[in-house]
């Protein structure tokens, strides 16, 4: 803090950092930054922001920059969206074509790369504004913390598109409320909990903290030019000895508690809420956030979840009417009840 | 045998969950007000009190750790006094009655608060932790089967119209309105004091509900169905207190009583349709007493949902001119551990006020079940 500053800290956008340098990594959809101070961007520059397999690759390299002398690493960007999320005109490609080997590598590559940003030697702090979805929001939740522009719409809406979040986005909300809930209401809680989270979307950041996409220490910045600013200082106050966080075990109940959601879905059924297919989604969604086959005697692994989220996107992605919607989405830009 | 005697009845003030008044009200301080309001009213000597049995639906957070006895505690009675938490859904307090009757006629005590109590504001009427039994859902999916879901069922195995729920569900409000304007709960509800609130009228009744009104409302529970949520009880948060004793120990300490219970029973039935579960209940309970339905004055028959207790007084060939007089749970509220207390209650009090004899208090019971009280007036 010393000496006279040329550019007001607190206020300042990407393209100013970026104007005069080199970016340390680039690719077609992605490139990474030196903001100063031993802090990196990584920068999505996809239409929309979108993440599709050049973003996923970039991640990784993001989360290994610790041997290049950088200390902290934002993701985030100038754009008016931080990422509406996975590239699902790259996905429905994918279905129309049977790849399913494909489709199932990247889920995986995506699971791989939002891992490697969880567990990174560095702190990540993602500095998010306008949509952040699906994927967009699961980057999020895989940071160490989150600056957020007070107008933020945040949630994980894949099953508006008859999927289940599969980049972690189930995992990161379960190991959340089970920290959240230890020991005090039970093994039913965090999972109803998440289930309830998921079919919600946040509209503003307020609303993101309130339904637990943001955590009680993530900051909320009024401002969008100082967004950037505000969490350069944030990672480089989780920087000073950083240690990355531990997996979890997961006390989940299994088919007793994936009964007692499917129950609610069946209800919503009856009066008119759900349609048939929200009952597949729905159902899909319980058996991935209950722990699959378990006990509450028998804690599921973060990795055991991460297979359940991709069974799940896998089993969904193959129904007609899922494809269906993900299709209306991307045509008529309207979500399809079916 | 010991004869079984109702001496005193008092309840708090009901109130919708959520938004009631109610609603950020303990419901072991709810209870425990209640309690000592009866003890204080009856005034029998504490030190006589056998046992605090109370009911409840859902015993678990604030109504969880055998919540009676932390009832007895804060409602000042005597530790001496034992205390049991009874769940029998929504049976609870009827059945805290019985056992007293059973207990007072094997000569095991004379004094019994029986109560009941639920805050569906602050526990879910699942409980935080439902684990139904995957295997039981498969086999008998029944067993699981929304409330809301049976009374369909019944609306349609009767052919019960929609119409006809919402005649019973707008009669049920105007009588309790009615009976409210006439001042006729100021003798049965306890003010409920916390902090600098003051909370002593009930809150579910809906004066000038009418049928327009109610015709707007959606199907509750199932799209193609009939059911709303103005033709069902509401969720509702509340606690009620009947103070039991053998008749001897009463003529000795020279309290009145005011009915003596001449039957009880209890009865299964298929769970889709419990809310018939009155029906055989009721049948058992009158080959109990000797007594025929022509022989039954006054009938405290719960109403859950309107098409339920269509329902049963159709099956039952109950005469609806002797049911609820003060109106019913679709108008008064329904705290399922509550419930049994207050209308066995009220059907004493209600004995008394109409110089009638004999009196019926049954209602229908989650998973299938029906109970019923029989009073005669003393």
């Amino acid at each position: 803090m010393n000496g006279i500053r040329t550019e007001p800290e607190a206020v300042w956008r990407l393209a100013d950092r970026k104007a005069s340098r080199q970016p340390l990594a680039q690719n077609a959809s992605a490139s990474i930054w030196d903001i100063g101070d031993g802090v990196a961007c990584l920068e999505l520059q996809s239409k929309m922001n979108t993440i599709d397999h050049p973003v996923l690759q970039m991640m990784g390299t993001a989360a290994e920059l610790k041997s290049r002398g950088i200390r902290a690493l934002i993701v985030g960007n100038d754009a008016p969206n931080f990422s509406v999320g996975v590239n699902l005109a790259y996905v429905v490609g994918l279905v129309e074509a049977g790849s399913w080997n494909t489709l199932r590598a990247f889920v995986r590559e995506g699971q791989t790369a939002m891992t490697a940003l969880k567990f990174a030697p560095i702190p990540v702090v993602s500095a998010v504004a306008g949509h952040v979805l699906g994927g967009g929001c699961e980057i999020a939740l895989h940071s160490d913390a989150v600056q957020a522009h007070a107008e933020t719409r945040m949630g994980l809406v894949e099953t508006t598109v008859g999927i289940t979040p599969a980049w972690g986005g189930c995992r990161e909300l379960l190991v959340r409320a089970c920290v959240e809930q230890a020991g005090t209401k039970g093994p039913t809680q965090p999972s109803s909990t998440v289930f309830e989270r998921i079919f919600a979307a946040a509209m503003s950041a307020l609303d993101a903290r309130r339904l637990g996409f943001l955590r009680p220490s993530d900051g909320i910045s009024i401002d969008r030019n100082s967004l950037l600013a505000d969490a350069k200082t944030k990672a480089l106050a989780l920087a000073e000895g950083y240690k990355p966080p531990e997996p979890q075990e997961l006390k989940l109940p299994g088919q007793t508690g994936a009964l007692a959601l499917k129950m609610l879905i069946d209800a919503g059924l009856r009066n008119g809420t759900a349609t048939a297919h929200d009952v597949v989604v729905g159902t899909a969604l319980a058996h991935v956030l209950t722990g699959g086959d378990t006990d509450m005697t028998r804690p599921r692994s973060e990795s055991d979840v991460l297979e359940l989220e991709c069974e799940s996107f896998m089993r969904l992605v193959r129904t007609e009417k899922t494809l269906q919607r993900m299709k209306s989405l991307l045509s008529e830009r309207k979500k399809l009840r079916n | 045998m010991k004869d079984v005697v109702l001496v005193d009845y008092v309840r708090s003030p009901f109130t919708p969950s959520r938004r009631g008044d109610l609603a950020g009200v303990r419901p072991d301080e709810m209870a425990a007000q209640v309690i000592r309001a009866l003890i204080g009213k009856s005034g029998i000597p504490p030190n006589d009190i056998e046992d605090v049995i109370v009911g409840c639906s859902t015993p678990e957070a604030e109504q969880g750790y055998n919540v009676a006895r932390n009832i007895g505690f804060l409602a000042g009675v005597p530790i001496s006094a034992a205390a049991t938490t009874v769940n029998r859904f929504c049976g609870s307090s009827m059945q805290s009655i019985h056992m007293a009757a059973g207990a007072i006629q094997m000569e095991a005590g004379d004094v019994f608060i029986c109560a009941g109590v639920e805050s569906m504001s602050r526990i879910p009427a699942t409980g935080y932790n439902f684990m139904p039994h995957p295997g039981l859902a498969d086999t008998f999916p029944e067993a699981y089967i929304a409330m809301g879901q049976t009374a369909e069922n019944l609306a349609r195995r009767n052919g019960i119209s929609r119409d006809a729920q919402e005649e019973f569900a707008v009669h049920s409000h105007a009588k309790a309105d009615a009976a409210a304007r006439r001042n006729f709960f100021a003798n049965e509800i306890v003010p409920i004091s916390v902090d600098d609130q003051h909370i002593e009228r009930d809150g579910c009744i809906r004066p000038g509900t009418n049928r327009e009104a109610l015709a707007n409302l959606k199907p509750a529970f199932d799209q193609d169905g009939s059911v709303t949520a103005g033709t069902s009880s509401p969720l509702t948060d509340g606690a009620a207190a009947v103070l039991v004793c053998s008749q001897d120990y009463a003529r000795a300490h020279g309290l009145r009583g005011i009915a003596r219970i001449k039957s009880i029973a209890v009865a299964g039935c298929a769970p889709e349709i419990m809310g018939i579960g009155p029906v055989p209940a009721t049948q058992k309970a009158l080959e109990r007493a000797g007594l025929e339905f022509g022989n039954i004055d006054i009938i405290e028959l719960n109403e859950a949902f309107a098409a339920q207790a269509i329902a049963v007084i159709e099956d039952a060939g109950m005469d609806e001119s002797r049911i609820n007089l003060d109106g019913g749970a679709i108008a008064l509220g329904h705290p399922l551990g509550a419930t049994g207390a207050r209308i066995t209650g009220k059907l004493a009090s209600l004995l008394q006020r109409e110089g009638k004899e004999f009196g019926l208090a049954t209602q229908c019971i989650g998973g299938g079940q029906g109970i019923a009280t029989i009073l005669q007036a003393l």
